[in-house]
């Protein structure tokens, strides 16, 4: 059993790097990747500058956002105890969403710094809070899925209302965008952007793991065993704010790899909450680079949404949650 | 009928005039006229007596396509025949596409609804500016860019030529058949898009095709994630050396307005980049 | 067998009171717990048991008073420190997640950090309770009285020397209840400060040293077996007529009937 979880987590370190070199060689142009890696980081040709400057980028960010939204899916469901939590669900992701929306459209630039990032990690702090507040504390899975589709259905409206008065020409496309999600067109400069927040969602989860593996126990458990303070829930809600309000403020909102990827590796790693953190962040980074080349390979007149397709894959799952539910076993 | 007075009194002075001036123009000099469309209005407030002008629409008026005051007598419409009516118009402008139902109603009522074509390429834009001047008689200023467009399409194409690739938003880029495509030929670029029309175009494609010039289009005051391929730090040697040219958002929105003067700019451009290279 | 206790303990409730909203769940509680001692905390359903031992173990703060532990206000201590002294065990602690039995018997040992014994400890404590059987079994496929005695292994596999567990044989069949009334008692002979609410007033008396008998967040009464199971206190406390038949310092509690309750 041991053993078999072994070899599952070697292997999902193996596909990473596989898929690394997959995405770096998916792409309308058709690039010489052994040259054009040899040419190195400053080459000037245009196989090296593709694969330097656009794609090892897109595909670094892939991973970064799609590690961030596992990492946040595992988090919450631990915070919560419920395998049903998970960051978009709870408002995190449109709460960033429509304070990097409002931050874009109506404030500065692009390339402000770290203020959009920071924005859209209060938007995302905020959004879960107004949830959590909403639900009441200890609140029952029921209560506080349906807290969270409510507040997420207003903040999902509020994007909507923000993008049609934008002085946008594209405002209901845009909205498209931010709803679904894309990684086209990313550089760099979001890469650096979205990394120093997904860093601190990391450390903050990092110091509350092992209250995620006491709260398996209930709170009254949790706190006997010497996790009283406030302190950890508000860290792990800032862990993933910072991490998936990042991530968000970068891509848009990316559905379903907070929900599905913590299921799927959870008994990877013996239903442990803390070391699911890490797996999920593994998995997600996976799972996201495996869509985006998917969405890169898919011919059509507009690029496909990385949230569709990841919807694609998580829409299915989510059938099977039920079947798996309707022979009784759990839910 | 009152509203009919002067209008007879116009139209005898005009046959007056007409008769000591031998004009060519078969147009009347309209004095209350209206437009439904965002470029005609433009065309309007560029060529026309502004006390000609009884309406335009309110996007002339929004901020984000706001290129001239607009004259206070000027009456905004949304392009719906009641607003227009109570005004008494003598001609409406009308384009080929949009506000066709409001078009219909006010011609069904009687009142002289003129349609101009649309433009998309050179050929359809001198039909359009030929439309105008049927319907708006000889204005010095339309005589005159007409006058510019036909000198600048009389230039012998340059010898020397120099690639560009058009990345519009969305990554979108404009092919053959398309009046951007045109500009660009006849600027003496040869436009690397090797499609028809409007076609999708990835950074990595743009990066691939080494295009001497890269041309942006629209603005980029406002921030849309539709302007991030635009924004992308791969383009940053492009910006940096100056190999980049940003069509004017008046080009897509009226080209008639704007032809001539990014034509001109693009022949210049071409010039700075061949004797640079 | 047992785990011997590698440090002792005396805890103590000082004026203890606690308020939850605008009502006050426990007033003016004095007690204390020592070494080698097990009491049980009884007393009607709202009494005021389970905040009692939710001030005690640390999980509440109280609203007034202090508990001690070993002279020391566990107010003063870090939450790390407290849990280290002391072990607790809510009434119903359902796990989230369906860990293995000794995966959910190692988070016991989380206020310690990585023991080098580690191992060890687990394999004893799952011994103990006699469930090393079903140490790999997934702990939401164990039934209720296998799910207890996890719970058990993962109260005492750690070296707190004060354990504390809320009602811990409800729902259990009279085998189980014995069994884990037993180890109890075997825990607090080896040293551990042993502290059980209870509803069952016979084991109480058959297995305890001390009885905590509390109504309506006060102590109505405390003392051993024989002088807090009397008629009178169950009476008042209760509200039914009982009797004990005390045999070698057991006794079996017979409920009688129904008490008018006294008005006011």
């Amino acid at each position: 059993m041991l053993k078999h979880n072994k070899n599952a987590v070697f292997l999902l370190l193996a596909a990473l790097p596989l898929a690394l070199l997959g995405a770096l060689g998916s792409g309308p142009v058709s690039v010489d990747l052994s040259s054009a890696l040899a040419e190195g980081w400053s080459g000037q040709s245009s196989d090296a500058v593709i694969l330097w400057q656009l794609r090892l980028p897109r595909a670094l960010l892939a991973i970064l956002v799609g590690a961030a939204l596992g990492m946040g899916g595992a988090a919450m469901q631990g915070m919560l105890r419920n395998p049903l939590a998970e960051p978009a669900l709870l408002g995190v992701s449109s709460g960033a969403a429509l304070a990097a929306v409002l931050f874009l459209y109506y404030g500065a630039a692009w390339k402000s710094g770290w203020l959009l990032q920071a924005l859209a990690i209060g938007g995302a702090f905020s959004a879960a809070a107004a949830v959590w507040l909403l639900a009441g504390r200890g609140a029952s899975a029921g209560r506080l899925v349906l807290a969270g589709v409510a507040i997420n259905a207003f903040l999902s409206a509020l994007i909507a209302l923000a993008l049609n008065y934008a002085p946008s020409m594209f405002a209901m496309q845009e909205v498209v965008f931010w709803l679904m999600g894309s990684l086209a067109n990313r550089g760099w400069d979001q890469l650096f952007l979205a990394l120093p927040f997904l860093a601190v969602g990391v450390l903050c989860l990092f110091f509350t793991r092992n209250y995620l593996r006491a709260l398996a126990l209930g709170e009254d458990s949790a706190a006997s065993l010497g996790f009283q303070s406030r302190a950890y829930p508000f860290l792990i809600l800032l862990g993933i704010a910072s991490a998936v309000g990042g991530a968000v403020a970068v891509a848009g909102t990316i559905g379903f790899v907070g929900l599905v990827v913590p299921h799927l590796v959870r008994p990877l790693v013996r239903q442990d909450p803390a070391r699911l953190l890490w797996i999920s962040a593994l998995a997600g980074a996976l799972l996201l680079l495996l869509a985006d080349i998917l969405v890169i390979n898919f011919v059509g007149a507009q690029e496909l949404r990385i949230g569709a397709v990841t919807a694609f894959i998580g829409a299915p799952f989510f059938f099977w949650l039920i079947l798996t539910a309707r022979r009784g076993q759990w839910l | 009928m009152s509203a009919h007075a002067p209008r007879r009194n116009f139209f005898w002075r005009q046959l007056l005039l007409g008769a000591v001036l031998i004009l060519t123009a078969k147009a009347q000099a309209y004095e209350r006229i209206a437009s439904l469309n965002l470029c005609l209005d433009q065309v309007l407030l560029n060529w026309a007596e502004p006390a000609d002008i009884a309406s335009l629409t309110w996007l002339s008026a929004a901020e984000q396509y706001r290129s001239l005051p607009i004259p206070e007598h000027v009456q905004l419409n949304r392009a719906r025949a009641e607003e227009l009516l109570p005004l008494k118009p003598d001609l409406v402008l009308a384009g080929q596409y949009g506000a066709q139902r409001a078009a219909e109603r006010l011609q069904a009522l009687g009142v002289n609804v003129v349609t101009i074509p649309d433009a998309y390429s050179l050929e359809q834009l001198q039909q359009q500016l030929d439309a105008f001047e049927a319907v708006l008689g000889p204005l010095p200023p339309l005589q005159k860019q007409k006058r510019a467009l036909t000198q600048l399409l009389d230039q012998p194409t340059a010898k020397q030529r120099a690639s560009a690739v058009i990345l519009s938003a969305n990554n979108i880029t404009y092919g053959s058949g398309m009046l951007e495509h045109q500009l660009l030929q006849r600027a003496g670029f040869d436009n690397l898009a090797s499609s028809q029309g409007l076609a999708r175009i990835s950074l990595e494609e743009v990066i691939a095709l080494q295009p001497d010039l890269l041309v942006f289009y629209g603005s980029e005051q406002h921030f849309a994630l539709a302007y991030l391929a635009a924004r992308h730090p791969v383009l940053q040697r492009y910006i940096d050396s100056g190999r980049t040219y940003t069509l004017p958002k008046q080009l897509s929105l009226c080209p008639a307005l704007a032809v001539v003067d990014t034509l001109q700019q693009l022949m210049d451009k071409r010039e700075a980049l061949v004797k640079a290279q | 067998m047992s785990i011997a206790a590698e440090q002792t303990i005396e805890a103590a409730c000082i004026e203890l009171g606690l308020e939850r909203g605008r009502k006050s769940v426990l007033r003016g509680i004095h007690c204390a717990f020592k070494p080698f001692e097990l009491t049980a905390v009884v007393g009607p359903n709202g009494a005021g048991k389970s905040s009692l031992l939710q001030c005690l173990s640390g999980v509440q703060n109280p609203s007034s008073g202090r508990v001690e532990l070993n002279g020391v206000a566990s107010g003063q201590m870090t939450a790390a420190q407290r849990a280290r002294l002391g072990a607790f065990l809510p009434q119903s602690e359902t796990p989230a997640w369906s860990l293995s039995a000794a995966d959910m018997v190692a988070l016991g040992l989380l206020p310690w950090g990585r023991l080098p014994d580690r191992e060890q400890r687990i394999q004893q404590a799952l011994l103990l309770v006699d469930a090393q059987e079903f140490a790999e079994r997934p702990v939401t496929q164990l039934s209720g009285g296998e799910l207890r005695r996890v719970q058990l292994a993962r109260l005492l596999v750690g070296r707190a020397p004060l354990l504390i567990a809320d009602e811990p044989t409800a729902a259990l069949d009279i085998r189980h209840q014995l069994q884990l009334m037993q180890n109890f008692r075997s825990l607090a002979d080896s040293g551990k400060t042993v502290v059980l609410a209870l509803h069952d007033l016979s084991l109480a008396a058959r297995f305890c040293d001390r009885i905590l008998l509390i109504l309506d967040g006060e102590m109505l009464a405390q003392g051993t077996p024989q002088e807090v199971l009397t008629p009178a206190l169950i009476g008042e406390a209760y509200g039914v007529s009982c009797e004990f038949r005390w045999r070698d310092g057991v006794a079996d509690f017979v409920p009688l009937d129904l008490l008018r309750k006294s008005s006011g």
